[in-house]
């Protein structure tokens, strides 16, 4: 009898090293867009109750960083006619992200854009390619320059610009749901996988590969259920903007809704998408833009000057990575069948 | 007192380490699977869960406004009454981690199942 009570022992014992972390996943809809937030855990009620508090999070942060909803801070700014907006702190904190990444990048990336993109219409029913005399008026309203940050959450918008933060609002909220998965209870939350429309964290440890890393495609631009390339990484986000996604065309060509703030038209310099591999997911939101925005030699250059990871896509098919991808990931380009050159 | 295994020890041994080995598989095939799935999401309800197989041949028309069609191991957005169609031209899904999304009708089209190349696309 004491052997069968050991075998059984034995038994559960046996399977239970070979045991697997439980999961939870929610999938939901927010910030305009479609969102995953999948949570590894020692136990799945833990896993869940990180999972969902990740969605709460970012469904929290929403009226912070939207500028449609009429109840939003950024809804009071835009329609302030220039005077001093109080708002909360996330806003503050998501607006002083954008100027910091619109000064670095030397306005490549511009949260004040609104005004372009509101007259291109780019996915309503109204997109369309405007009079050049539109366009030039809005842009004398563009401008990162016309955004007073005052102090104690205080705001101003000057010239009559008009905020958005859509070009780093994943990112932000990317970046809390990573604070929030920090600070969950031990073994509650011992790796994430966030997906938050385009932005990407990859958080802690992936039980189901060999070295726990997580592995993310790059999308193909012809083909974004596809992909060329993978970076392989641990504690860091990986974002993309590409000219494939939001478009519409006219006459055959094709305009998509990356806009170059000096000309007012979508940025044509030969890239069809940037990815950005950066533990600040807000960063790479604004990088992406930028990149995109500044060309192939340009973002190059300006990866190498401030250390930056990114993959850039090429109109003809060629893939560049800046030299600071090799420190962040493992990178393995797999666009070879597909027509694409690895152009390193 | 030094004891001896005797030929049913061996037996008994045998018989839990071949259930350990049939247990283990059951609980890793719990959740990841070794198969390949697609769901079909609408208001963040699921829809559909279909095992995709080599014969999978199925059609799922949500009244109209969003057409999927599962072939092989292989699942697609076929149409859809949205205006912006990325979730159409997202097209052809075949492993794990691929997402269709049709925003403005609020359906997703996504493959789960057996962990493959990647765990997610950024696109």
């Amino acid at each position: 009898m004491k052997r069968f009570f050991a075998a059984f022992l034995l038994l559960f014992g046996l399977a239970g090293c070979a045991g697997r972390q439980a999961s939870y996943t929610t999938d939901f809809f927010a910030m305009d867009t479609f969102m995953s937030v999948a949570v590894y855990g020692d136990n799945e009620d833990s896993a869940q109750q990180a999972a969902v508090a990740c969605e709460q999070e970012v469904n929290a942060l929403e009226p912070a960083l939207s500028r449609t909803r009429e109840d939003s801070d950024l809804y009071c700014l835009n329609h302030a006619d220039g005077a001093v907006c109080q708002v909360s702190d996330e806003t503050y904190a998501a607006i002083e992200a954008a100027v910091q990444y619109a000064e670095l990048t030397g306005g490549a990336f511009d949260p004040t854009m609104a005004p372009l993109t509101d007259l291109w219409g780019i996915n309503t029913e109204n997109a369309h390619v405007p009079a050049q005399t539109e366009i030039d008026e809005a842009l004398t309203h563009v401008g990162y320059g016309n955004i007073q940050l005052l102090g104690d959450n205080q705001v101003q918008l000057l010239n009559g610009a008009q905020l958005d933060l859509g070009g780093i609002g994943k990112g932000f909220a990317t970046d809390a749901v990573s604070t929030l998965l920090a600070q969950q209870p031990e073994g509650a939350a011992t790796g994430a996988l966030v997906q938050l429309g385009g932005n990407i964290g990859a958080f802690g440890e992936n039980p189901a590969r060999d070295g726990g890393n997580w592995v993310v495609g790059v999308a193909d631009p012809d083909n974004n259920a596809e992909f060329v390339a993978t970076v392989e990484v641990r504690d860091a986000s990986v974002v993309t903007s590409g000219d494939y996604e939001r478009y519409f065309e006219q006459d055959g060509k094709r305009y998509h809704h990356i806009f170059d703030p000096k000309t007012g038209y979508p940025a044509d310099t030969g890239l069809r998408s940037v990815s950005v591999i950066d533990q600040n997911s807000t960063r790479a939101d604004a990088l992406t833009t930028a990149l995109f925005v500044m060309g192939l030699d340009d973002g190059l250059a300006f990866c190498a000057e401030n250390n930056i990871a990114a993959v850039f896509i090429t109109s003809d098919k060629q893939i560049y990575t800046s030299d600071a991808v090799s420190s962040v990931c493992t990178y393995t380009f797999l666009g070879a069948e597909k027509g694409y050159t690895d152009a390193q | 007192m030094r004891s001896r295994l005797k030929w049913g020890d061996f037996v008994i041994i045998g018989v839990v380490l071949a259930l350990a080995a049939a247990l283990t598989a059951v609980l890793a095939a719990g959740t990841t699977g070794d198969r390949l799935y697609a769901e079909v999401w609408q208001d963040n309800q699921l829809v559909e869960r279909v095992a995709l197989t080599d014969g999978t041949d199925r059609t799922i028309d949500l009244d109209g406004h969003n057409v999927i069609v599962l072939s092989g191991k292989s699942a697609r957005m076929e149409s859809a009454d949205c205006r912006d169609q990325v979730c159409v031209r997202t097209g052809t899904l075949t492993r794990a981690g691929q997402v269709a999304v049709c925003l403005p009708n609020r359906v997703v089209l996504k493959i789960v199942g057996e962990t493959g190349e990647i765990d997610a696309i950024v696109s």
